[in-house]
């Protein structure tokens, strides 16, 4: 999946406060053009790791890398190929949205000055940037910020919780701009406890719990992996039912609504049908129940989503 | 290059809150308010005395003065204070000087010798307070700190900024001072003579000997010189205490509690001599100039100058260490 250097590379984090340990082992790699997830239920240490993947906390150990500069030692080049939004936009109210930009802008040089009315055209915010950002709505506050994050022209995206307090046409309208940014080659790295969104969004995934990350990996391989159920419609149940239960994972079967579900791989899903047909049984549907992330969520965390 | 544009960025943002509007806006009516009143003080005073001849109101002082120098309750400052009054205007009578004639420049004298303890810090701390808290509180600053640019240099382009804010407020200060209280005296009287080379001890002992006189406008120059260099002080003082507390409410009263107890540190605990370190009870530079006792015992003109600079540089680098270690948690 990954070509080359991952833009970002994330080794062995730890972030020590007051004794605690709230960070205590997070390592993963995001890939160029790749939209990755960072889940965890609050409280996890999401936070806190984005706050240090951005210079804005010093971490105890661990090394992280942006581009192949070296965050720590490195500070000032690492974070030229960074744009974020830590928690809220960051904007001055009582400044206007011009103003907003071109204020970060004339901190990043000509350059980026020169990106202003390009980026606050992406955001689909021209008509609106010549008023005070107090006037601005919650979702112009959003795509403010974004535009924030793009005039440094970054290699990598880092968003935390980018669509709290955002209406659905907000969060619909967010995923399709992220999306055409990824194709365009830069690298996505978005926090959320949000998982039906992440799914939607994101190539791969990280869960994060108790300061550790406990699972990494595509996110269709984690999902088939969680999808372990298979929902059986069978006549007559009752020379069928003693056939599944032999050939379920665990020997139990449950009524559902249009027929009887229970857990089983592939291979006993062809086992159990060709039973079935020499017993006479009529087949009219095998369906395996494709788990959402929150299954996979609530399977590797073991509940307690916050 | 992109340092000047930090500084910019800065001045600039100030400039655009309301802050900074408020702040003038009060000014220019304390302005017009003290005009005012000094100007019906003057002549309810004129018609007390009968004339308006300033040789009869300097002497009804003297006198007044001495009369009050026999009362046994008086401290050794209070005597100094008035032992100065005295010779001041014995000097002023001898030499036929005016001390009263009235002009915007004598107003602005006036101002800047008084303000300079409580009024115009109180103008600079409401500045500097907001200069680094703000960001913090309304996590501006996370902005600021993951663009590149190192810390240091954000803080440092703060600090300049402030530099600059404090100029213009004192730019502010004199314009507004002579434009407004013209209105109520006129605009003459930059040549003026004012006294100076008094010598007081906080013992009350004055010295004559090296008096001379310059011209208002260099005196002006001198106060408003020394008067920036206190604001400065304050401003450093003010910066650190903005970087340590996340809240600009909290740092300005933080501030203003420190400057008051100060001022009343001065003119209730005279017999605390070590007070004198303190940045707060230094801040009437231009005293030295015109002669009045330094509120305690001890100090002197390059003293004062030591203990505000050595304080300004401390604020600085604790500013500057505390900054670019902290942790920005949420």
């Amino acid at each position: 999946m990954m070509v080359g250097e991952p833009v970002l590379s994330v080794t062995g984090l730890q972030k020590r406060v007051r004794g605690r340990l709230i960070v205590k082992d997070v390592s993963f790699e995001v890939g160029e053009g790749e939209i990755f997830g960072f889940l965890g239920p609050n409280g996890a240490g999401k936070t806190t790791t984005i706050r240090m993947l951005v210079g804005l906390i010093r971490p105890t150990a661990g090394i992280i890398r942006i581009s192949g500069h070296n965050l720590q030692s490195n500070p000032q080049e690492a974070l030229r190929q960074v744009g974020c939004i830590v928690e809220n936009p960051d904007l001055y109210p009582y400044l206007t949205g011009y103003e907003n930009l071109y204020q970060l802008a004339w901190m990043q040089g000509p350059h980026a000055v020169a990106r202003i009315a390009e980026v606050a055209e992406r955001v689909r915010l021209s008509d609106r940037l010549h008023d005070k950002v107090r006037t601005y709505s919650l979702g112009m506050r959003q795509r403010l910020g974004i535009a924030q994050a793009l005039l440094g022209n970054p290699r990598l995206l880092i968003l935390d919780e980018p669509t709290n307090g955002l209406d659905p046409a907000g969060i619909h309208e967010l995923r399709a701009f992220l999306r055409t940014l990824a194709a365009q080659g830069l690298s996505i790295f978005i926090s959320s406890h949000l998982l039906a969104e992440m799914e939607l969004l994101c190539d791969r995934v990280a869960i994060i719990r108790d300061g550790r990350v406990i699972r990494t990996g595509d996110i269709r391989t984690l999902v088939a992996e969680a999808s372990t159920d298979v929902i059986w419609r069978v006549e007559p149940l009752d020379v069928a039912w003693p056939i599944l239960c032999r050939h379920a994972t665990d020997g139990r079967l449950t009524r559902v609504e249009g027929g009887v579900r229970c857990t089983m791989s592939d291979e006993q899903v062809s086992a159990a049908t060709l039973e079935l047909a020499e017993r006479g049984c009529k087949l009219f549907e095998v369906a395996r129940q494709r788990a959402s992330l929150e299954d996979v969520f609530l399977q590797t965390t073991g509940g307690g989503l916050a | 290059m992109i340092f000047a544009h930090l500084i910019a960025n800065e001045v600039m943002k100030m400039l655009r809150k309301r802050r900074f509007q408020v702040v003038l806006l009060i000014l220019f009516a304390l302005m017009a308010v003290f005009s005012y009143a000094e100007k019906q003080a003057a002549n309810t005073l004129a018609r007390q005395l009968g004339t308006a001849d300033w040789h009869v109101r300097l002497q009804h002082q003297i006198t007044e003065a001495t009369n009050r120098l026999r009362s046994p309750l008086l401290s050794a400052a209070e005597k100094a204070g008035l032992q100065a009054t005295i010779q001041e205007g014995q000097y002023e009578l001898a030499h036929d000087i005016n001390p009263y004639a009235p002009g915007a420049p004598s107003f602005m004298k006036t101002f800047m010798d008084e303000g300079i303890t409580l009024l115009v810090p109180l103008f600079v701390i409401v500045i500097a307070s907001d200069m680094v808290s703000s960001e913090l509180s309304g996590g501006t600053i996370k902005m600021l700190l993951t663009r590149g640019v190192s810390r240091a240099k954000v803080l440092a382009s703060k600090l300049v900024a402030l530099v600059l804010l404090v100029a213009l407020l004192l730019s502010a200060i004199a314009v507004s001072s002579y434009l407004i209280s013209g209105l109520f005296f006129g605009y003459q009287g930059w040549g003026l003579p004012v006294l100076m080379g008094f010598h007081t001890t906080a013992s009350g002992t004055v010295d004559v000997g090296h008096v001379y006189t310059v011209p208002q406008w260099k005196y002006l120059c001198m106060t408003f010189g020394l008067g920036f260099f206190v604001c400065l002080c304050i401003a450093c003082l003010s910066f650190m205490v903005s970087t340590l507390v996340q809240s600009t409410a909290s740092s300005m009263g933080i501030m203003m509690a420190a400057l008051i107890a100060g001022t009343l540190l001065t003119t209730l605990a005279t017999s605390w001599t070590a007070a004198k370190y303190l940045p707060v009870v230094n801040l009437q530079l231009s005293g030295y100039l015109n002669g009045s006792p330094p509120p305690l015992a001890g100090m002197t003109f390059s003293f004062s100058l030591c203990v505000l600079l050595i304080w300004a540089a401390l604020a600085i680098v604790v500013s500057f260490l505390v900054f670019t270690r902290r942790d920005i948690m949420g």
